[in-house]
Formats: structure tokens, sequence, C-alpha cells
């Protein structure tokens, strides 16, 4: 028998509601909370954009995926964490609300476990050495005996929020997303700046890149007030974001190559919202060619936070658990806090 | 008039490691192997050379500053800068630490495996004594020869960090990178890592300064686990 997920996603500042039936995507709309340039997202806000969009959004998703009553969903999942806990919280709170009034299993998913998910079920990948670039993470991913191992990861703050941390310095517009304004800004660059480049082990840092190029947009505003100056250590932001991709990009890779090593394995996934870099793409392939690799990459309909990939691992779960009974309420809360590497893995066993 | 022998031959890949090419050769009709950090065409080129120049020099500075410890590593040949090779002596009877775990937990050797990481714990204590970080402690980067030498090897990341606050946060970050290879890749092995743990300590002479590495390590351990992950 065919089983119907339905997943909600609303951990960080977009909301999706997705579907699936047996792996295969009925509906997945999303909806994404800007704001200004310059500005973050802060949790409040974004927990009150998610409450007055979620009913809309369900309605749009089972229209799409020509189902008439939720009654006709087998299992109701969202994102227990990690992530912000407002808007966590008010979609737990629809979800569980709704999954009690038609009397439905309920199951509680790691976000970062449903990109992973969403990336095997998508690109068909079976073992592969998972880099998960978002916001707020930043992994290199090997699974083995019941876990996603955590080989290496950012000592301090992710990829996604130094990208959004320096496009606010610039104040680059958030519409659709900051990262995607800095990808095509950095395609006209013409001058690489040396940025810092920390690499320890399989683990990378990149708040040292952040304030080394806060002293350089200092340097530019001071030159440019001051006329006498040589214009020679002015740069553009075109150039600011070339030579930032191309740092950034550098360490993610050599990164992901050295666990590929260790690990002994020649296939590389990326998921998360820097997933859809092209550039990161192109680097990525460059590499695994070398070491003849193959690099699985998914479009932002899939890479970007959707609620699709929640219902995928929330299947896998509910599916591998014989007994079909879902989460008990009590385990649905949910948790700001939550590593990859903390799930264990029951629908796997190679 | 006849040319010169060439210096090494029989040049022959054995494996591609975590950022260079790994070959064996004869070197002056030796056995050598040859380590050649390719060019990265993913990386632009300036920070291609600058990456490579610094991890080619950090490795032949601190592989010789280990050697002088009395820490098993591969003694060095001769070094190319302009074709970014390093020659060195081939430990052709020596395999990975990693392999040779997995081969003792098969034959459940709990013995050999506590000898071995006893082993690492006090070679890595004596590395860090003398304020010397690996920056790529992983299972895969030691070699343990057939007469049971451990050896130390790629310290390309290396780097010997006089500053006494560096250098607390840099040594606990060491043994983080190795504490969590060691999750990763050898769950099999429990107490592992503890006890490598155990006889670094041990390795350590001056009580305050263990105490104050291992509360700094702890403290490493706590900012991991704290992480926030939001998006
Ligand atoms: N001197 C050596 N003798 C024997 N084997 C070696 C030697 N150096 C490296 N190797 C082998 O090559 C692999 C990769 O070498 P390594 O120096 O770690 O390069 P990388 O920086 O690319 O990881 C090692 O794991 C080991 O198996
Ligand atoms: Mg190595």
């Amino acid at each position: 028998m065919a089983i119907t997920a339905i997943g909600f996603e609303g951990s960080a500042n977009k909301i999706g509601i997705g579907i699936i039936r047996d792996g295969e995507v009925l509906s997945n709309p999303r909806h994404t909370y800007i704001t200004p340039p310059g500005e973050g997202f802060r949790p409040n806000l974004t927990a009150k954009h998610h409450q007055s969009v979620i009913l809309d959004l369900l309605e749009k998703a089972l229209k799409e995926a020509n189902i008439k009553s939720l009654a006709d969903i087998d299992v109701f999942c969202f994102t227990k964490g990690p992530g912000m806990g407002a808007p966590l919280i008010v979609v737990a709170t629809v979800v569980r609300t709704l999954a009690q009034l038609y009397n439905k299993p309920i199951i509680g998913v790691n976000h970062c476990i449903g990109h992973i998910e969403m990336g095997r079920l998508i690109t068909g990948a079976k073992n592969p050495v998972v880099l998960y670039v978002s916001g707020g993470n930043t992994q290199i991913i090997a699974y083995s005996e019941h876990r996603y191992r955590i080989f290496g990861e950012t000592i301090d703050i992710a990829v996604g929020n130094c990208l959004d941390r320096f496009a606010r310095l610039l104040k680059l517009s958030n519409d659709p997303s900051p990262g995607y304004n800095i990808e095509q800004l950095a395609k006209k660059g013409q001058n690489y700046i040396q940025l810092p480049y920390t690499v320890k082990g399989m683990d990378v840092s990149f708040s040292g890149i952040l304030s080394h190029i806060k002293t350089i947009i200092v340097g530019n505003k001071q030159a440019r007030k001051n006329q006498n100056e040589i214009k020679q250590h002015s740069y553009t932001n075109e150039d600011l974001c070339f030579s930032l991709q191309e740092t950034l990009f550098a360490m993610l890779v050599e990164i992901t190559e050295r666990a590929l090593a260790h690990v002994g394995s020649n296939q590389v996934l990326i998921v998360g919202g820097v997933g859809c870099n092209v550039r990161l793409q192109e680097m990525m392939g460059a590499m695994c060619k070398e070491r003849q690799a193959t690099v699985c990459a998914i479009d932002e309909r899939y890479c970007i936070d959707n609620g699709a990939m929640i219902a995928q691992a929330g299947y896998e779960m509910y599916n591998a658990d014989k007994t079909r009974k879902g989460m008990t309420l009590d385990e649905t809360n949910c948790s700001q806090r939550y590593r990859t590497d903390a799930v264990y893995v029951s629908w796997r066993d190679d | 008039m006849e040319s010169a022998p060439p210096v090494y031959s029989n040049i022959e890949l054995i494996c591609q490691g975590a950022e260079a090419r790994i070959f064996r050769c004869l070197y002056f009709g030796r056995r050598a192997i040859l380590k050649e950090r390719f060019v990265k065409t993913y990386r632009h080129p300036d920070l291609d050379s600058a990456v490579t120049l610094q991890r080619l020099k950090g490795e032949v500075r601190l592989l010789t500053r280990a050697k002088q410890l009395g820490i098993h590593t591969p003694s060095i040949y001769h070094i190319d800068w302009s074709k970014r090779t390093i020659i060195m002596e081939d430990l052709y009877d020596s395999r990975t630490v990693k392999s040779i775990i997995d081969t003792l937990i098969q034959e459940n050797n709990t013995m050999k495996l506590d000898e071995l990481a006893q082993q690492i714990g006090s070679t890595i204590g004596r590395l860090h004594q003398a304020q010397i970080v690996h920056g790529d402690l992983t299972t895969s980067n030691m070699l343990l020869s057939e007469n049971n030498q451990l050896y130390l090897i790629d310290f390309g990341l290396s780097a010997h960090v006089p500053n006494k606050t560096q250098m607390l946060e840099a040594l606990a970050v060491d043994l983080y990178v190795l504490e969590r290879a060691i999750i990763c890749t050898h769950q099999k092995a429990k107490h592992f890592f503890s006890n490598i743990l155990m006889a670094y300590k041990n390795s350590i002479s001056d009580d305050k300064q263990r105490t104050l590495t291992m509360n700094k390590y702890e403290e490493v351990r706590a900012r991991g686990r704290k992480r926030s992950m939001v998006g």
C-alpha cells in the first residue's frame, strides 16, 4: 500500500509544506520571509510570518497534490529542530493539532536528516559524503553504523551566515536571498583579494574572513572620502563578492576532499541552501574529476529548505517502524539544538 | 656525452590522499615516496599557490622538528618547490593505523588495541609538549611499521604555536579533531579514544599544564556541542 506523507518545515525564514507518496513529490510549495536590506530575520517576526501563511500554504499543497482531505494523509511530519525556537513551535503546534484532529501518526524530523534523505531520493546517491551548507550549518557528513556522522564542521559561524552577514555589510538585497545576489555580483568580479583561509583537519573557520572584509570596507570608505588617496586600495563590491566566494568555497571543497580520502568514498552530495550556488557546484565538480569521483547536486527546489524533505525523512522513519504508531505527543517537542548525529538511522542497514 | 641519470625514476602512483598524490619511486636508487601537491583547478591560481606553498613549508619544517623530538617520521630526501613535491623515505613495511584498527577489531585483539592507543596518546603528548600541533590528526595520517613503531605523517597543516594562550586553544582543537575522527571512523573500537587521552595526560609531566590543557579541551568540546544550528 502506498504511503502518503506530508511534511512541514519552518525552522528558519522559509516555510514549506510538501506531500510525498512513496518517493514521488506531489506538491512542495514554499514561502519566504524577506527582510529589508541590511537586516536579518528575528525569531518572533519570523514566527508571525509563518503563522500568517501556514493555512493558505497547506491549502495550496493539498490542491497541487490533488488531495481532497487531510484524512487521505497517512503520516504528519514536521521539523523538530534544529532551528529558531519560535518559528519551530508555531509550525509544530499546527501539525500536532491537525494530526490529532484526523487521528494520524506524527513524526518529528531532524532538519539536517531531511536535507540528506531528500538529496539521496532526488539524486539516487546511495552512500555519498554529504556537504551540508546552509544559513546555520556547515557540516561534512558520512553514514556509518546507523548514524550520519559529522566528520567536519565549522568551528565558528556557518557559511550561509557568513554570506548573509557580508551581504548586510554591503547592504545587498535579501530578495530572493543574500546568497543569490552575492553569486550574481561575483560573476562580474575582476580582482582576487587574499582573505584568511583556515582549514583544521576537516574543520573550517570563517569568522576571520568577515572581520578582514570589515577592515577592507572601512578602508574603502576612507579612500573614497580622501580624494588625494591613490585608488589602489579600493575594491568594487563585485571584487569582494568574487573573492569571498572563491575563498569560502575553496575551503569547503578542500574539507570535502579530505573526507572523501579518509572514508574512501567517491561520491559527493551537496545539500542545503548554499548548495544551489552554481560556482560551488562547479568547484566541487573540478575536485571530483581529479579523483574519479562524482558530485550530485540538486536545484533550488530541493536544496533550499522545503516541506518535501521533511515528508521524505519522516516517511523513512515511519516506514522503518513496523508498529506504525509514530511518536508519542511527548516526543513531538521541538529542540533548537538537535545534532545530525543524535538521530539513530533505523531505515538504513548498509 | 651521456646524459645524467634522472634523480628519481620508476615513478608509480600508489594513492591519492587528502590533498596530494602519492607515488613510489627510486631516488638515487633508493625506495622513496614522492608526494605531489598537484594544482587544484577548483581554487583560484593565486590562492592555490599561496596555500600549497604554505603547506609544503609547514610539512618540511614540522616533520623535521618532530623528528628532532624523537618522534618517528619519514626522513625528507628532497624538496622541489616548482613541482610542489617532497621526496621522502618510503615506510614500505607499514600500514595506516586506520586499517590496522579495522584488522584488530576483526581479530578482537583488545590488548593490541590498548597498546596502540597508548602509543598514539604518548606520541601526540610529546608533540604537544613542544608546542606543535599536527593539524590533521586522523588515523590515515599515522602509520605503524612491521616492528610496531608508530610514525606520524602528513604535516601540511601543522604549526608551531609558541604563544601561550593561542597554544592551549590549538592543542585542544587538535585533540578534538582526533576525537571526532576516531568516533566517526572507528565506532567499534570502544574506549579507544579515552585510552589515547589517558596516555596523553600521563605524558604531560607538569601538573598545572596538564590541568590547563584538559580544561581547555573540555571547553572546546562543549563549544562544539552547543553551537546553534539555525536554518
Ligand atoms: N612515507 C610514506 N611511506 C609510506 N606510505 C606513505 C608515506 N607517506 C604517505 N603514505 C601513504 O599515502 C597516504 C597519503 O599520504 P599523506 O601524506 O597523508 O597525503 P595527503 O596530505 O594527501 O593525505 C597515507 O595515508 C599513506 O597511506
Ligand atoms: Mg593524509
